[in-house]
């Protein structure tokens, strides 16, 4: 019987990424020798390691005494955290700073709790005004204040 | 005395006008960072990093330094006035600085925190200058085998900080060294870890990593709970101590001050653990110990003295050995590399005005925090009721920017994001981050020099063991694990941690 879920989780996620990579290591690099070790020598004894550690914390999970709660995960706030920054990524040369920094600010801070929309709005335009100001005129970075997917109107 | 020379050539440096100003730039942002709960200094320099981009090198590390040591005193202020410690190290000052406010003697403790920082601030500065400098010429005599074994140190003392089972500390150590590895491997050319991402060939974004880990993955943590009420904000009256408080501050600021400095250098050490340990020992030799958690000045001298005496020491191993003794270290790494500037043994010698300058700039920052934390007091305290449904969008897109710019890639910026994910999962499952990120960071230097020990030693394991300080740092690597995995020792780490937690 497994009494700390948590341990027995922690430990497969170190033996599943020690496998993907010593696999990796094992069948698409090299190895060498140990005088002249080749790429893939030192990542197969880190993952044997990983693996081996994994092992252990499974292991002690069976026997391990308390566990602690792993409380709650904010799925709405990872989804919407995540396609801020992913919306930024993708789009912020197109758009350009102002509209960039807006739509990202924007939905970002729908994954706070008390949403009130006119709020969201005027913090955001706000935000944008504001990161133009220091990083397109103050710092200058190379991003384009307005992006060329506007130009075409 | 050559020492004096040095310091003239740093202050001199330090002085001029822009240096100054980036000082008090980097300072003030520290204290905002410090004060705000949420935001840590490595997340802040992360992201901050764009606004450094034209700036010479000796004006942005100021900078950048300001920021971490200045927000070991913002960090103070909140722990005081509102019970949260606005920055980890001040967890401990919130015991009886939150007391003392309580009794309406938030002015004192105020006064005391700054006071104490500021006076270890001052004797950790002409630590780092007298240290720093033979340090760096024993350096240059070290071989492949002593780097090798020296970072070993390092990522094994790194588990001593952190929290929880000391076998998920070492998976992260090497999960972080096999993430760190991902990149074209520089003796052969191969591509190694990049899962067909032509982006990944120069390995992953440090800045992006830590931007994910420590940004991203605190406002998850934050959002998971109910929004907090606006905290209760304790009044502050006057601020000056009486004359008992001073002569009772003194003993407390000069143990606390020489803790810092001692654990700062270590590897794996800083602010954290210094002003824990500062704590525990005031309140076992204090002959006041009775008044310890109810308000005792000596309870926020001590840490406070520490854990700036030990940001500020956390300097020596980066500047002297080029090898970061904590994750913000590592982060000051990669902001040198980024300025072309290679850290290490040489800077000292090839870039003089850098090393030195940095070091009189602490000072100068030192006095300007006293000045900012004091008198301004109030202006901080207004930052406290900035709700959190503004700055956590803001802190998103200020990383995204910074990181975008960082390295002109949108890849970065994804790049942040599973970085939050995962980084926020593996917390959840108890597993401490820095000793993940310090893996990452020191993964191909610790592959470089294992294969170039090799190479001289011809494939024999033994050069580790042969080498007299390569082998006395190996001895240090294992005693440090065997004290760490003692039992009691184990169970008096989770006691410090869960008190820093409550």
């Amino acid at each position: 019987m497994i009494s700390d879920r948590k341990d027995a989780a922690a430990g497969l996620f170190f033996i599943a990424a020690g496998l993907l990579y010593g696999g990796i290591a094992w069948f698409m690099l090299p190895i060498g020798s140990a005088l002249r070790m080749g790429p893939g020598y030192f990542p197969i004894v880190l993952s044997g390691l990983l693996v081996l550690l994994g092992a252990a914390i499974v292991a002690r999970a069976f026997v391990h005494a308390q566990e602690m709660p792993f409380g709650a995960v904010p799925w709405r706030a990872l989804g919407l955290i995540s396609l801020a920054t992913t919306v930024f990524a993708a789009f912020i040369e197109d758009l350009g700073m102002i509209p960039g920094v807006f739509v990202t600010t924007a939905i970002a801070s729908l994954a706070g709790r008390k949403i009130r929309l006119s709020r969201v709005l005027v913090a955001s335009a706000l935000m944008a005004v504001f990161c133009t100001l220091v990083f397109s005129y103050a710092v200058r970075l190379p991003i384009p204040v307005i992006g060329p997917f506007f130009s075409g109107w | 005395m050559e020492l004096f020379e040095h310091l003239g050539l740093g202050f001199g440096v330090a002085f001029l006008p822009l240096n100054l100003f980036y000082c008090f730039i980097g300072v003030l942002l520290g204290t905002v960072v410090g004060v705000l709960p949420g935001l840590g200094p490595l997340a802040t320099i992360a992201m901050l990093l764009p606004l450094t981009f034209g700036l010479d090198p000796v004006q942005s590390l100021i900078m950048l330094a300001g920021i971490y040591y200045g927000s070991q005193y913002g960090g103070s202020t909140t722990a005081i006035l509102v019970n949260l410690p606005g920055e980890s190290a001040s967890a401990v000052t919130t015991i009886d600085g939150y007391q003392m406010a309580l009794k309406g003697r938030a002015g004192p403790a105020l006064a005391a925190a700054a006071l104490g920082s500021f006076f270890a601030g001052t004797v950790a500065t002409v630590l780092v200058a007298l240290v720093a400098r033979p340090l760096t010429s024993i350096a240059l005599s070290f071989g492949p085998a002593e780097y090798f074994s020296l970072m070993v140190v390092g990522l094994i003392s790194s588990i001593a900080l952190a929290s929880g089972s000391l076998l998920k500390a070492l998976a992260m150590i090497c999960f972080g060294l096999l993430v760190g590895l991902t990149g074209t491997d520089i003796y052969t050319g191969a591509p190694r870890f990049t899962f067909g991402q032509f982006e990944l060939l120069d390995g992953i974004s440090f800045v992006a990593l830590a931007v994910g880990i420590y940004g991203i993955g605190e406002i998850l943590r934050n959002l998971e709970g109910k929004e907090g009420s606006a905290p209760v904000i304790a009044k502050v009256k006057s601020l000056w101590p009486s004359v008992d408080d001073l002569k009772r501050m003194i003993a407390p600021a000069v143990r606390g001050t020489a803790i810092g400095s001692l654990l700062g250098v270590l590897p794996g050490g800083g602010a954290l653990l210094s002003s824990f340990v500062a704590y525990n020992l005031e309140k076992k030799t204090s002959k006041n110990s009775a008044e310890f958690g109810k308000g005792a000045i000596e309870g926020v001298t001590a840490p406070e003295a520490a854990n700036n005496a030990g940001a500020q020491t956390s300097f020596v191993p980066m500047l002297a050995l080029g090898i970061p003794s904590n994750v913000v270290m590592a982060l000051m790494i990669g902001a040198m590399i980024m300025q072309g500037i290679q850290p290490g043994p040489n800077v000292v010698v090839s870039n003089p005005e850098i090393f030195w300058g940095l070091i009189a700039s602490m000072w100068i920052g030192n006095a300007m925090l006293v000045v900012l934390n004091l008198p301004l007091i109030g202006l901080w305290v207004s930052l406290l009721r900035v709700p959190y449904w503004i700055m956590f969008p803001a802190i998103i897109a200020f990383s995204c920017i910074g990181v975008y710019s960082v390295s002109n890639s949108a890849f970065a910026v994804y790049t942040v994001t599973i970085a939050g994910v995962i980084g926020y999962f593996l917390i959840k499952l108890d597993c401490e981050p820095a000793p993940f990120v310090l893996g990452f960071v020191l993964g191909p230097m610790l592959e470089e020099h294992l294969r170039r020990a090799m190479l001289i030693s011809g494939g024999d394991l033994s050069i580790f063991v042969t080498r007299p300080i390569s082998a006395a740092l190996l001895i240090v690597a294992v005693a440090v694990l065997f004290v760490v995995s003692r039992p009691n020792i184990a169970k008096r780490r989770q006691e410090v941690f869960v008190e820093e937690e409550s």
